[in-house]
C-alpha cells in the first residue's frame, strides 16, 4: 500500500470516521461503567454472521452480500444484549459475569458454526473469519459510505441528546425523577455502541473493537474534566488512531491495519496518562510536591 | 362489613385532604417481595420543614424513593397536591444521598446545578441563558457562587452536598424530598443548609428531610415523622418528638412483623 | 467422523472434562467475587506472551510457550489493577485497555514471525482440542496426551490450594468485610484467587483455547450457583456441569453437526462445548430448584390457588357469622367481585374445596363442613388478630387495617396466631369475647383434626 494510493485514502477515511464514532460511543460506555459491554457485543456478532450466511445460502443466495452479514451481526449483537439482561436476571449474577457468559457461549456457537461453514463448499471463500481479526485493507468505497453513515448517526444522536446522556451517566435516579425515560436512553446508548461495533467489524475485527471503544474515551477522560470537551476529544483521538494506524500499516509491509490502529490509540492513551494536565502522572507528581490536586 | 373480602370504596379513607403537598395513603413498599415499609399513612402539612427520623434500616430513604417512583410500590398510593405524582413531577424536587453518584464524573458545578432545570426543558433543547441564570442564582443561595467552574470532585463533602441542594433549588419545585442532606457535613455547612431550608419555607415551600441527629431535630423541624418499618408517630415536633415515642421508634423492631415480612418473601406473596 | 474412537474422542472428552475440573475452583470464586471478565482478559493476553517467548527462544518448545504465557497472564492481572489505580478509572475499563492492547501487539508480532514458524492466532482463540491427543507423552507405557497431564496437574494444584485455604476462601467469597475482621487477610486471598485463575487460563489456553476457557470458567460456576448456595456445592456442581458440557458438546460437534448441516464435516469441539455450556445455563435457569423459573411458576400457581381457596372459606365463614346463606353461583360471584379473583380460578377453588370435604353444596346452598368451619375460624381469627396488632402496634387507622390483614392472614400459622393473641393481650381462654377493631368477635378455633 502507498500513502498516495486511492485505496489507502479510502481506508484511512473510513477508519477515521469509525474511530470518531467509536470514541463517542466509548465515552458513553465508560461513563456508564459498562466498558466491557463492547467486548460482549463484539463477540456476540459472530454467531449472527454465521447464521446469516447459512440462511442466505439455504434460500439460494451467495451468502456474501455484505448487508446480509451485517444484518446478521446486528441480530447477534441485539441477542447478546438481551442475553446479558436475561442471564443477569435469571441467574442472579453481576453485570460482568453475565457479559462473560454471553461472550463465551455466543462466540463458542459462532466458532462452531464457522468451522462447519468453512468445510462446506464455497464456505472457505466467504471470508467470514476476517470479521474476527478484521481486514481493513480490503475496505472499499461502499465500506467508506457505511462508516460515514454510522459516524453521522452517532454524532447526530450524541449531539442532540448530550443533555440527556450526561444526566443519565451522572445521576440516573435524578433523570428518572424529572421524568426522563431512562430505559430508552440506555437503549439508545446500546444502539449507538452496536452500530459502531458492526461498522468496525471489517476494520479491526470483533475482538479489537473493544479497544477502539475504550482507549480514546479513557485518554480523553484523562485530559479533561468536562463531559462536553471529553466527547469531541475522544472522537478526535479515535479519528487520529484510524488515520495513524492506516498510515503506519501502509508504510511497513506485513503490518495488519487493525492492530496498528489499536496500538496508535494505545500510544495516545499512554501519552495522555503521562502528560495530561492535572490527571497525568507528571502533573500529579508536580502537584503532589506542591500539595495540590485532590482526587 | 358484611362481605368480608370486599374492599369497598369506603375502606379507603376520604378524610385525606387533597391540598396537602404530599399525601401518602396505605403505602407498603417491598424489596424482592419483602415488605420494608408497612401501611404508611401521612399528610404532610404545607409550608413546613418536616424531619423523617428513625434508626438505620427503618426505611427512611425507601419512603422517599417510593414517593418519587424510584422503587416500585407494593400497594397504596402517593399524591402530590391531590394528584398522582407522575402528573406533578415539576412540583417535586429531590436531593439524593451524596454517595449515590460518582463525584469523579467530568462535569462542573454549574453544569450539575443546571441539570435541575432540565425538567422544564424539552428533548433536544439546549440549556440557554435563562437556565444558566437560574443555576447561578441557586448557587449563590447556597454560597457556592465562586466555585461554578470547578469540577465537582474538587469540592469538599459539605460543598458537594450544597451543590445537590442548589440543583434542587434550580428545579423551582414546591415540595422537596431530601435524603440525608446533613450527613458528614461540618457545623458551618449545616447552618448554611438549614438557613436555605428556612428561606424555602418562608417562600411557601415544603421540605421533607431524612435526618439522623436527634439533638438538632427539635430545633430544625416543624413537624416530624418517626419511622421504623412503619410510622410510629407523625405530627408537630413539640408533641410528637417525645421520649416515649422515641423509645418506641428506636426500641427494637417488631418481631412478629419481621417474621411476617420474611414469610411473605419466602412465599413470594405480595 | 462417524464412530467415536476411544483413542481420539475419549481423550478429547477427557481433556474437556479435565479443563472443567481445573476451571471449577477459580471459576466459582470469580463468579461470586464478580470479577468474571478476568478470565477473558488473561486468555486473550497470552498471545503476545507466546509470540515474545518465540522471539526470545527461537523455538516452539512448550516450556518456553508456557513461560511466555504465564508472564503475560501475570502482566495483565497486575497491570490492569495498577492502571485502574494510577489512572483512576473503572477496573473493567482498565482490564479492557490492557488485554486488547496486548492482543493487538500479539497479532502484529505473530505476523512478523509468520514465515519462520506457524503460530496461528486462531489457535489461541479456539484452541486445538481436536489435535491435542496427537501431542502425547509415554507415561507408564501408555501414550498420554500432554494436555491431560498439564490440566490434571492444574486441577490437583487448584484443589490443593482450595483445601489449604478453604476456611479463608469461603469467608472471602461471600463476605470480604467479615474476612477482614476475622483477620483472613483478604488482599492475600484475593491475590491467591486471581493467581489461581490466571494460572489455569495460561495452562489451558493451548489445549482448549481462550474462548472455551472463559466459557468453562464462568458458565458452569454461574449455573451451579443456581443449584446450590454453598461454595462446596457450587464447585462440585460446576465440575459436573463442565464434564456434561464437554461430553454433549463434543458429541454435537462430531455427530450432530455433520448430520444436519450440509457439507458433512465436524464442527469445532471447543466452540460446541462453549455453546453447550451456555445451553446448560439456560436449562439451569429454567429448571433449577428454588430459583428456577419452572419451580417459581409452579410455586406461584399453588400459592394463587391456596389464597383463592382460603378467601372462599373466609368469605363463607363470615357470611355464616351473619346468618346468611348463598348459592354456589353467588359465592363465586362474590369472590370474583370482592377478592378480585378471576372467574375460572374461583370456580376451581370451589371445586377443590368440595373435593377436599371443606365445602358442600346442598339444595343449591354452599355451606362449610365441620372441617371447613374450623379452617374458616383459624383464618378469620388470624385476620382479626392481625387487625388488632396493626392498630395497636403500628397505629394504623381502623379503616386501613383490613387490606393488610387480608394479605397477612395467608402466611399465619397456629404458632404465629397464638403469639399474635398474646401480644394483643388476648388470653387463650377468652372464648371469643374479644372484639376486633370493627367490633366483631375474634373467633376461637374449634378443636378438630387437621385444623390449619
Amino acid at each position: 500500500m502507498n500513502w498516495f494510493d486511492y485505496n489507502t485514502q479510502v481506508v484511512a477515511a473510513a477508519t477515521a470516521l469509525l474511530g470518531a464514532a467509536a470514541g463517542l460511543a466509548g465515552c458513553l460506555l465508560l461513563l456508564r461503567r459498562r466498558a466491557l459491554m463492547g467486548d460482549a457485543l463484539g463477540h456476540a456478532t459472530l454467531p449472527g454472521i454465521a447464521a446469516a450466511y447459512l440462511v442466505s445460502v439455504a434460500v439460494g443466495g451467495t451468502g456474501k452480500e455484505p448487508w446480509v452479514l451485517l444484518a446478521g451481526a446486528a441480530a447477534g449483537a441485539i441477542a447478546g444484549v438481551l442475553g446479558v439482561v436475561l442471564v443477569r436476571r435469571g441467574a442472579r449474577v453481576s453485570d460482568e459475569t453475565a457479559m462473560a457468559i454471553v461472550l463465551g457461549a455466543f462466540f463458542g456457537l459462532g466458532t462452531a458454526l464457522l468451522t462447519v461453514i468453512q468445510a462446506s463448499p464455497g464456505g472457505h471463500q466467504a471470508g467470514l473469519s476476517s470479521f474476527i481479526l478484521g481486514h481493513a485493507a480490503s475496505m472499499v468505497a461502499s465500506d467508506l459510505r457505511a462508516a460515514s453513515i454510522v459516524a453521522l448517526v452517532c454524532v447526530a444522536l450524541v449531539v442532540l441528546l448530550t443533555k440527556e446522556l450526561r444526566l443519565l451517566c451522572f445521576d440516573e435516579s435524578f433523570a428518572r425523577v424529572i421524568g426522563r425515560p431512562v430505559r430508552w436512553l440506555d437503549a439508545t446508548v446500546l444502539i449507538i455502541v452496536t452500530a459502531v461495533v458492526i461498522a468496525g467489524l471489517q476494520a479491526v475485527g470483533l475482538i479489537l473493537i473493544l479497544s477502539l471503544l475504550i482507549l480514546p474515551a479513557t485518554a480523553a477522560r484523562l485530559c479533561t474534566d468536562r463531559f462536553t470537551v471529553m466527547l469531541p476529544l475522544a472522537a478526535a483521538f479515535g479519528a487520529i488512531s484510524g488515520v495513524g494506524g492506516t498510515l503506519v500499516s501502509s508504510f511497513a509491509p506485513r503490518l495488519p491495519t487493525g492492530p496498528c490502529i489499536v496500538l496508535v490509540a494505545a500510544t495516545l492513551f499512554v501519552l495522555a496518562l503521562l502528560f495530561a494536565p492535572k490527571r497525568g502522572l507528571f502533573a500529579q507528581a508536580a502537584m503532589g510536591r506542591a500539595g495540590g490536586y485532590r482526587p | 362489613m358484611t362481605s368480608a373480602t370486599a374492599r369497598t370504596p369506603s375502606d379507603f379513607g376520604c378524610e385525606h385532604s387533597s391540598s396537602s403537598p404530599l399525601s401518602i395513603h396505605a403505602l407498603t413498599v417491598a424489596y424482592d417481595r419483602r415488605p420494608v415499609l408497612w401501611d404508611v399513612d401521612l399528610d404532610v402539612p404545607a409550608q413546613s420543614i418536616v424531619g423523617v427520623i428513625g434508626p438505620n434500616g427503618a426505611g427512611k430513604s425507601t419512603l422517599l424513593k417510593a414517593c418519587l417512583g424510584l422503587i416500585p410500590i407494593a400497594s397504596g398510593k402517593v399524591s402530590v397536591f391531590g394528584k398522582p405524582y407522575e402528573e406533578q413531577r415539576a412540583r417535586v424536587g429531590y436531593v439524593p444521598q451524596r454517595e449515590s453518584v460518582d463525584w469523579d464524573f467530568p462535569v462542573s458545578v454549574l453544569e450539575v446545578v443546571m441539570m435541575g432545570t432540565f425538567g422544564q426543558l424539552g428533548w433536544f433543547q439546549m440549556a440557554g441563558k435563562l437556565e444558566r441564570a437560574k443555576a447561578r442564582e441557586a448557587l449563590d443561595a447556597v454560597g457556592l457562587a465562586d466555585e461554578e467552574n470547578q469540577q465537582i470532585g474538587q469540592l469538599s463533602g459539605g460543598q458537594q452536598q450544597r451543590v445537590f441542594l442548589a440543583r434542587a433549588l434550580a428545579q423551582s419545585a414546591q415540595i422537596y424530598l431530601m435524603d440525608e442532606p446533613f450527613s458528614s457535613v461540618d457545623a458551618a455547612t449545616e447552618q448554611a443548609i438549614i438557613a436555605v431550608l428556612r428561606r424555602m419555607r418562608s417562600e411557601g415551600r415544603t421540605v421533607i428531610v431524612v435526618h439522623h441527629d436527634l439533638e438538632t431535630a427539635r430545633d430544625y423541624f416543624d413537624w416530624v415523622i418517626l419511622l421504623n418499618t412503619r410510622v410510629v408517630a407523625a405530627g408537630p415536633t413539640a408533641t410528637t418528638l417525645t421520649h416515649e415515642q422515641l423509645r418506641k421508634t428506636y426500641g427494637g423492631r417488631l418481631t412478629l412483623l419481621d417474621e411476617a415480612a420474611q414469610r411473605m418473601q419466602k412465599a413470594q406473596l405480595g | 467422523m462417524n464412530a467415536w474412537t476411544l483413542a481420539v474422542d475419549g481423550w478429547i472428552i477427557a481433556i474437556g472434562a479435565l479443563g472443567a475440573l481445573a476451571c471449577a475452583v477459580p471459576g466459582a470464586f470469580l463468579v461470586v467475587r464478580r470479577t468474571s471478565m478476568l478470565a477473558d482478559a488473561v486468555s486473550h493476553a497470552v498471545l503476545p506472551g507466546i509470540a515474545v517467548a518465540f522471539l526470545l527462544s527461537g523455538t516452539r518448545d512448550p516450556l518456553w510457550m508456557f513461560l511466555g504465557a504465564a508472564a503475560a497472564g501475570l502482566f495483565v492481572t497486575l497491570g490492569s489493577s495498577a492502571l485502574a489505580r494510577i489512572a483512576r478509572i473503572d477496573s473493567g475499563a482498565a482490564l479492557g485497555i490492557v488485554f486488547t492492547t496486548m492482543f493487538a501487539l500479539g497479532l502484529i508480532l505473530i505476523v512478523q514471525v509468520a514465515d519462520r514458524v506457524d503460530l496461528d492466532p486462531s489457535c489461541v482463540l479456539y484452541g486445538a482440542i481436536e489435535l491435542a491427543p496427537l501431542d502425547s507423552i509415554l507415561l507408564l507405557g501408555v501414550e498420554v496426551p500432554r494436555a491431560v497431564l498439564v490440566l490434571g496437574g492444574v486441577t490437583l494444584l487448584n484443589a490443593f490450594v482450595a483445601v489449604i485455604f478453604w476456611k479463608e476462601l469461603t469467608v472471602m467469597a461471600f463476605d470480604p468485610a467479615l474476612a477482614r475482621t476475622l483477620g483472613c487477610r483478604p488482599k492475600l486471598m484475593e491475590s491467591i484467587i486471581l493467581g489461581m485463575a490466571a494460572a489455569t487460563c495460561v495452562a489451558a489456553f493451548e489445549s482448549v483455547g481462550s474462548i472455551l476457557i472463559v466459557a468453562m470458567m464462568i458458565i458452569p460456576a454461574a449455573s451451579a450457583r443456581l443449584w446450590s448456595d454453598r461454595l462446596a456445592g457450587v464447585i462440585v456442581g460446576a465440575m459436573l456441569i463442565g464434564i456434561l458440557g464437554a461430553l454433549v458438546g463434543h458429541w454435537i460437534a462430531t455427530a450432530v453437526a455433520p448430520a444436519i448441516i450440509p457439507g458433512g464435516r465436524d464442527a469445532s469441539s471447543a466452540g460446541s462445548i462453549a455453546a453447550t455450556l451456555g445451553a446448560l445455563l439456560v436449562a439451569s435457569i429454567v429448571v433449577a430448584p428454588r430459583r428456577g423459573i419452572v419451580v417459581r411458576l409452579v410455586h406461584r400457581w399453588l400459592l394463587t390457588l391456596r389464597i383463592a381457596r382460603e378467601d372462599a372459606i373466609g368469605l363463607l365463614w363470615r357470611l355464616d357469622e351473619d346468618q346468611r346463606t348463598v348459592a354456589p353461583a353467588q359465592l363465586r360471584d362474590l369472590l370474583v367481585r370482592g377478592a378480585e379473583i378471576p372467574n375460572w380460578l374461583a370456580r376451581m377453588a370451589i371445586a377443590h374445596l368440595v373435593r377436599d370435604g371443606r365445602l358442600e353444596c346442598v339444595e343449591n346452598v354452599a355451606r362449610l363442613t365441620t372441617q371447613g368451619r374450623a379452617d374458616g375460624a383459624s383464618l378469620v381469627r388470624s385476620h382479626r388478630l392481625w387487625e388488632i396488632y396493626l392498630m395497636q402496634r403500628l397505629a394504623i387507622a381502623k379503616d386501613h387495617v383490613h387490606p393488610t390483614a387480608m394479605v397477612l392472614e395467608h402466611i399465619t400459622d397456629a404458632v404465629m396466631r397464638e403469639q399474635l393473641a398474646r401480644e394483643g393481650g388476648i388470653a387463650a381462654d377468652d372464648h371469643g369475647t374479644r372484639a376486633d377493631p370493627h367490633g366483631r368477635a375474634v373467633p376461637e378455633v374449634p378443636r378438630t383434626n387437621g385444623a390449619n
